[in-house]
This record gives structure tokens, sequence and C-alpha cells, in this order.
């Protein structure tokens, strides 16, 4: 890898870290932007399981329900 | 190096939990839909929308209104889930003790109908009795 393939990445991860991590880290395509959308790949690819998703839905509705995260987390 | 001030912990520990969300969750070889418990949603269309794996089963509970929800997908990326909408209608004590009653109701009105039929067949067999004896008595005067 030459030090302009490297300058690249780096940008990239500057740009759009998230992007850069769901496509590297998790394989998911580029063309998928919607929240849900990424988590459905993620389940059909297996890398995660329904449980896995039940359960982190569960905090997050805890967390909006909480007072002291009100207006924080949408 | 000392352990506790090693800025490189968080990432090994990161490191470690990428390697566990890897690893193959889903067992498909024994084709049965799974079931998971309640998960609660604010609409219907949220549950519409959630995302479901193959061959699971989800059950939402609406937090703003009396419906549960029942979301199954099949085993084939290309179907497309089934969505059912149940209404929670609450069963309080009266509304328990009145439909015993119409149970009692109606079981005693069909021991009633069999009391009835069962006396009917005494009368028309007392009857029978009586002629043959009417009958038997007229044959020995004779």
């Amino acid at each position: 890898m030459n030090i302009n393939m490297l300058m690249s990445q780096l940008q990239s991860i500057k740009n759009n870290p998230i992007q850069f991590l769901m496509q590297n880290k998790f394989n998911v395509p580029q063309n998928l932007n919607s929240p849900n959308d990424v988590i459905q790949h993620l389940l059909n690819t297996g890398q995660i399981n329904q449980n896995q998703l039940n359960q982190a839905n569960q905090k997050l509705r805890e967390l909006q329900n909480n007072p002291n995260f009100n207006g924080l987390i949408k | 190096m000392a352990i506790f001030n090693n800025p490189y912990n968080y990432y090994n520990n990161y490191q470690q939990y990428g390697q566990q969300m890897q690893q193959p969750q889903q067992n498909q070889q024994s084709q049965q839909i799974q079931q998971n418990g309640f998960v609660s949603v604010r609409s219907e269309e949220e549950a519409k929308n959630y995302p479901i794996a193959l061959g699971t089963s989800v059950t939402f509970m609406d937090e703003n209104k009396p419906f549960v929800y029942a979301k199954t997908m099949g085993f084939s990326q290309l179907d497309r889930p089934t969505f059912k909408v149940f209404k929670l209608v609450e069963q309080n004590q009266a509304q328990e003790t009145s439909f015993n009653n119409d149970i009692d109701k109606s079981k005693s009105e069909e021991e009633k109908a069999l009391y009835e039929a069962l006396n009917s067949d005494i009368d028309h067999l007392k009857k029978e009795v009586k002629d043959i004896k009417k009958f038997m008595k007229q044959f020995e005067e004779d």
C-alpha cells in the first residue's frame, strides 16, 4: 500500500468515520443509508442475532424514557 | 509499562467485542421459527418497520394503544414478513363471572331437555305397559 492510498483512506475516515467503519468492519454496502437497512443487513449476514437487536432496542427505549437523557436521544 | 495507564486497553477490549460480534449466531439447520419476548414500540408503523431476522417471530407491545403486533419472517429473503394485529381486551372479574354463568345456564338447559325427553319416554312406556295389562286381563276373562 503506497502513501497515496494511505492518505486517501485517512481522508475518507476523517470525512465519514461511521461509513468507513461500517464498510470495513461489518461489510455494509455503500448504498444502505437508513439505520433499519443497515441493521437488516447485519441480521441477514448473521453478524448480529434477533435477541441482541431486541436487547439493544430495549436499552435504547429505557434511555429515551429516562428524564436525565430527555431530548438527547431520539 | 503500567497496565492501568495503558491507553491501548480500550482498543484491546473493542477488538474482543468485535470478534464476539462476528461469531456466527444463527443455526438454520433446525427450521423452526424462533420466538422472542415482547418488544416495546410506540406505534404500529414502528413495529412494521422493525428489522427481523430470517426464521424469527417477534411480538410487539404498543406503549400507547392496547394492541399487540406479531411479525414473522420466513426462511427465505424473498418471503414477505407476515404481520398480525391483536387487540387487548381486559377480562375483569364481573365479565368472568357472567361468562361462567352463561356456561352454567346452557348446561342446565341441556340437562332440562334431556330430562324432558326421558320423562316423555317413561310416560310412553307406562302407557304401553297399561295397555298390555288391559289386554292380558281381557284375555283372562275370556
